[in-house]
């Protein structure tokens, strides 16, 4: 085997381990991101990186140009940790309202005492407001002064 | 009903490279000069506010030329409106001098 085709092999063999090392860290990666986006940031990240290492295969040689594709793979992590804040807001809304939902049905009794509670603690406390609101404040309504009475007067 | 928020400069520089042609992630990064880590945040960014689409290639096509499918960015139509309206922000900028700031002409 002559030097440049031994030469060409050596860099095709490294161009393929690049590549393998580059799509490994997108397979280790895609757990940063978020599980509902999960498959599509792997899918994507996955299929960019090829194409971009096909392109450098056959159109730039040299070390420069596979440097700044290791820098921009990096990037797909702070992509994934981007997704991971800003999906999982809506994420965690939806999880506890089905985890509330499914732990309400799973103790039908606590659930009860609970609804009861609450529903006598809201009624007991709309009944003394509008009985304070109809025999007391409407009432002095109709006294005269009162509207101007510093010490009544709201702020 | 709200104006929306005018667009930072990344997402503006962003969308004008869409409609230059720049249809995926790499190629956006080599138009605009950003990184990755600010492209791929920002496409979602504006996938979400409706001012960019994206579509996946047709998986038959890919397999077909042993390799995998892209996900490829287009505007919309509001956002093409928005980059509009962002160009033309710009364009009002008025000229001011520099000349106190010593700037050297590379880098003005």
């Amino acid at each position: 085997m002559s030097k440049r085709a031994r030469n060409d092999s050596e860099g095709r063999h490294a161009e393929r381990s690049l590549l393998t090392l580059l799509l490994a860290v997108i397979d280790a990666g895609r757990w940063l991101a978020p599980p509902s986006r999960r498959r599509e940031w792997r899918r994507q990240w996955r299929a960019d990186i090829w194409h971009e290492s096909r392109w450098l295969d056959r159109e730039a040689p040299g070390i420069g140009p596979r440097a700044t594709l290791v820098r921009r793979t990096a990037g797909a992590l702070r992509h994934a940790f981007w997704l991971r804040l800003h999906v999982r807001s809506l994420e965690m809304i939806t999880h506890d309202l089905r985890y509330g939902w499914r732990m309400m049905l799973r103790k039908p009794g606590f659930t009860a005492a609970a609804v009861l509670t609450l529903g006598l603690g809201i009624g007991a406390n709309v009944t003394m407001f509008s009985w304070v609101d109809a025999m007391l404040r409407r009432q002095l309504n109709g006294v005269p002064g009162f509207s101007s009475s510093p010490r009544l007067r709201c702020r | 009903m709200r104006k929306p928020a005018p667009l930072a400069f990344g997402h503006v520089s962003i969308l004008h490279a869409i409609a230059d042609g720049s249809r995926f992630g790499f190629d956006i990064m080599d138009a605009t000069g950003f990184t990755s880590g600010t492209v791929y945040p920002a496409l979602d960014k504006l996938e979400s506010l409706g001012y960019v689409t994206s579509k996946w290639e047709d998986p038959r096509r890919a397999r077909r030329d042993k390799r995998p499918p892209r996900r490829y960015f287009d505007l919309t139509d509001a956002g093409a409106s928005a980059l509009a309206a962002a160009l033309t922000r710009y364009k009002n900028l008025k000229p001011v001098s520099l000349a106190a700031w010593r700037v050297r002409p590379s880098e003005g």
